[in-house]
């Protein structure tokens, strides 16, 4: 994970209320809200598969997958392409988001490690916290988050 | 320098399966001449290509094989067991050597050791024999047995005059000759031309020096200069012979034997390339490509269909046309015959049998039999294990089968045939077979079956394809490695072939596994499903029709009644979430399962499809009863259903609400 020890640059999101960032080093694009295809069987968070350019690409809608509260989707709702790492090499994946905010740089002295207890998502899907413009911003460490073998796990239950 | 590496480890590994197969078929014709030429050439480019880049254990661990194969190749050694089962293994060894050429550890591994020790033996025998019948060990080279033929070197330095072409003369016809008497090194001088403006075109200004190597005498060689005696200056000369045989070869492997057509250059020999090599990645990125192609023309079909142009619906039809010409075109260039994944299994069935001190005789037949090089991958794991089980609980051992009245020889039988759109694969074996009744007590026992239920033969033998099921009593170290036929049955299954199993006690195994022309593209059935659109694979489809051309439906046991038949049904847009429409709406489609039909209720059929088959993606791969996506005309996705999958889930659900 080179590329996210060398690239500064985040990019924030909104989920709810709180703020979150992907390191843009695993962000591919970004693209507006397109029809999704369910697949029957799947999990919730699972939301489908879109057409990207003639390829299948799955898609998870972030805030399921951070068990928060399920809404209709809004003009600002958007996809961001990732890319993450896995043992047989990066797979793609789509990440749903209420709004994408900008792009901002934080150096690593500026983000602290969580400290929460009872956060109501699994504590290492973050992998830090910073401070910026009197908001607080959660950074996700996106392997963990759209972990292949977890979203399998989960869908066997 | 890393790509060479990389072009070094690539040849050097085809090289070696090279060498495997010769070896394997060497076996069976040890005195094959030109088998041990290939393997021994094999060996030498090996050495030549690891010293050229510096990896000494790779040269010197070979060279000491090379050597054994010179014997060999000389006539001074018969290829015997021993020699043919350590070179396997060295084979073998190299493998993992030429990986990884500069790695010491390699190098100091027992392996490495033990076989060098082991080739030096060999070595070390074949001189000791050697020295038996000649007094001088130095003897021993490959210009010993040419001067015991009586070949002698010439050096013939031929300058023809400049007027030679004037009586119709053409010195390569001369030199054509030459090498018909034996081996020949010509070089060309072309000092003697002249700048291009001073060139008289009908001069030869050329002179050629000539190395031959023949038994043929000096009069032969004077004989084929007879009509250009006195149009040339002709200097024959014997030579002793300088250096040593092999360089000679080397020496010649660079220099191009044949003299080309212009007289003042000897050009590479025109070789007419017939086939050329392309990475993989290529072939697969033309497979992409071509796909995007038929995306693009369902696309343009359905524009064409709804506008009024009667030209633009022409070429879209003559555009499909081609497309169709190309994709079957792109697909062939991805087919791989058969025999190319053979040596393997070859391997596996000569090294298990010998373990395992059987005698077994493994016949390929229709190894011509083409298939998509992403299948014949995916087949290698699976077929090993099989053949694996063949050898291991299949063939009885030699007392046994001459008790049973069967020769004592074993014997497995890899087939491969092409039938429709399909090619199967059977391996059959004559060992002992096996029992249904045994298959099923074994499955009750294990809870797999209830008690009373009633199963065809075909049914019981596929219940050995089950997770947790094994039938060998005694586990070996060979076959009984915790991967059970389960594991074969999901491996075929992801390149979409399915996998048979039939048995007669001691007459022995067959299995049989029908696999997809390509994994890429499969004509479909697009239907609607609430509102989602799904392929299913026309392979399994037998029919479509109506509901209300069924006579009756019966909610409450799941059957609909079709020419008089029971047909189970499973209503598609219930399972997928949707609620149960009237049913009165709705089209059947009747699908194969196993040796029975079932009845998939759907929403609508739309018609006739063909999909460019696309993973899901990793996140998906637990979604058994979908195998694919697909794009339609439209931009929007079709899910394509693996019908098989879908009828065994929920098949598996009933039985689980049964029992709880």
């Amino acid at each position: 994970m080179s590329a996210n020890t060398e690239i500064h640059a985040y990019l924030t999101f909104r989920l709810e209320q709180e703020l979150f960032a992907f390191n843009v080093g695993q962000v591919l694009e970004i693209l507006e809200m397109k029809p999704i295809t369910k697949i029957p069987g799947a999990p919730d968070f699972m939301r489908g598969v879109i057409n990207l350019r003639g390829n299948v690409l799955p898609v998870i809608d972030t805030r399921i997958k951070f068990r928060m509260q399920e809404t209709d989707f809004t003009i600002d709702t958007c996809i961001i392409v990732l890319t993450t790492q896995t043992e047989n090499g990066p797979v793609q994946v789509g990440a749903i988001v209420d709004a994408v905010q900008k792009v901002i740089d934080l150096t690593p002295d500026q983000i602290q490690p969580p400290v929460s207890m009872g956060a109501s998502y699994r504590e290492d899907y973050v992998s830090g916290i910073a401070k910026a413009d009197e908001d607080f911003i959660l950074t996700i460490n996106i392997d963990k988050v759209f972990a292949v073998d977890d979203i399998s796990a989960l869908s066997e239950n | 320098m890393e790509q060479y590496n990389d072009t070094f480890i690539e040849e050097s590994l085809e090289l070696l399966s090279e060498v495997e197969k010769a070896l394997l078929l060497m076996e069976v014709t040890p005195h094959d001449a030109a088998l041990i030429q290939q393997v021994f050439r094999a060996l030498h480019t090996i050495k030549g290509n690891s010293s050229m880049f510096g990896f000494s254990i790779v040269a010197n661990f070979t060279h000491q094989l090379e050597s054994v194969y010179e014997y060999i190749r000389n006539g001074q050694q018969q290829l015997t067991k021993p020699i043919l089962n350590t070179t396997l293994a060295a084979v073998d060894h190299l493998f993992t050597l030429v990986k990884s050429p500069t790695d010491q550890s390699v190098a100091a591994s027992e392996t490495h050791k033990a076989l060098n020790v082991r080739i030096a033996t060999l070595l070390q025998d074949i001189e000791a024999a050697l020295n038996k019948v000649h007094q001088t060990p130095a003897s021993i080279t490959s210009n010993n047995d040419e001067q015991e033929a009586g070949v002698k070197i010439y050096a013939i330095h031929f300058a023809p005059h400049q007027e030679l072409f004037y009586n119709g003369t053409n010195p390569l016809t001369l030199l054509a000759d030459l090498q018909s008497l034996g081996e020949c090194h010509i070089s060309c001088n072309t000092a003697a031309i002249p700048a291009l403006q001073d060139i008289e075109p009908t001069y030869c200004y050329t002179s050629w020096d000539i190395e031959l190597q023949t038994a043929a005498g000096l009069d032969a060689i004077q004989q084929v200069f007879l009509f250009v005696t006195g149009r040339c200056k002709l200097d024959i000369k014997e030579v002793q012979p300088k250096v040593d045989a092999v360089d000679v070869k080397s020496i010649q492997a660079e220099q191009p034997a044949q003299a080309g057509a212009a007289n003042t250059v000897v050009p590479q020999r025109t070789n007419v390339i017939s086939s050329i090599r392309v990475p993989s990645e290529k072939l697969d990125n033309l497979m992409g490509l071509v796909s995007e192609l038929i995306t693009l023309q369902a696309k343009l079909g359905i524009i064409a269909g709804e506008s009024a142009q009667p030209e633009l619906m022409g070429v879209s039809e003559n555009f499909e046309k081609i497309l169709t010409r190309l994709r079957d075109n792109a697909f062939s260039l991805c087919l791989l015959p058969v025999k190319t994944m053979l040596t393997p299994f070859n391997r596996l069935v000569r090294d298990l049998a010998d373990e395992l001190h059987k005698e077994i005789e493994f016949v390929t037949e229709g190894v011509e039999t083409e298939l998509d090089k992403n299948i014949i991958e995916g087949l290698s794991d699976p077929l090993m294990h099989v053949l694996r089980n063949s050898v291991d609980h299949g063939i009885e051992d030699e007392a046994t089968r001459l008790k049973l009245g069967k020769r004592k020889q074993g014997r497995i039988v890899f087939k491969a045939y092409c039938a429709g759109t399909n090619v199967y694969i059977e391996i059959q074996d004559d060992g002992r077979g096996m029992d249904p009744e045994k298959i099923r007590l074994k499955a009750i026992e294990k809870g797999l079956i209830g008690k009373d239920e009633v199963l065809s033969e075909a049914e019981i033998f596929s219940l050995i394809f089950l997770p947790g099921f094994s039938t060998a009593e005694r586990i070996s170290s060979i076959s009984g490695r915790g991967v059970g036929m389960d594991v074969v049955k999901r491996k075929i299954e992801d390149i979409r072939g399915q996998i048979k199993i039939t048995s007669v006690v001691n007459q022995g195994t067959t299995i049989i596994i029908k696999l997809p022309l390509t994994v890429s593209i499969i004509d479909g059935l697009l239907v609607q499903i609430n509102d989602g659109s799904y392929v299913i694979p026309l392979s399994a489809v037998e029919r479509c029709l109506e509901a209300p051309a069924v006579q009756q439906i019966n909610h409450f046991h799941k059957v609909l009644i079709l020419d008089g038949q029971q047909i189970p049904y499973i209503d598609l847009s219930q399972e997928y979430g949707g609620t149960a429409a009237d049913s009165a709406a709705r089209e059947v489609v009747l699908v194969y399962f196993e040796e029975k039909r079932i009845a998939l209720l759907v929403d609508r059929v739309i018609g006739k499809f063909q999909a460019v088959l696309k993973s899901l993606g990793k996140h998906y791969q637990k979604i058994e009863n979908i195998s694919g996506a697909t794009i339609l005309g439209d931009g929007s996705i079709a899910l394509v259903l693996d019908t098989i999958k879908v009828a065994e889930q929920y098949l598996q659900r009933k039985r689980l609400t049964h029992v709880s």
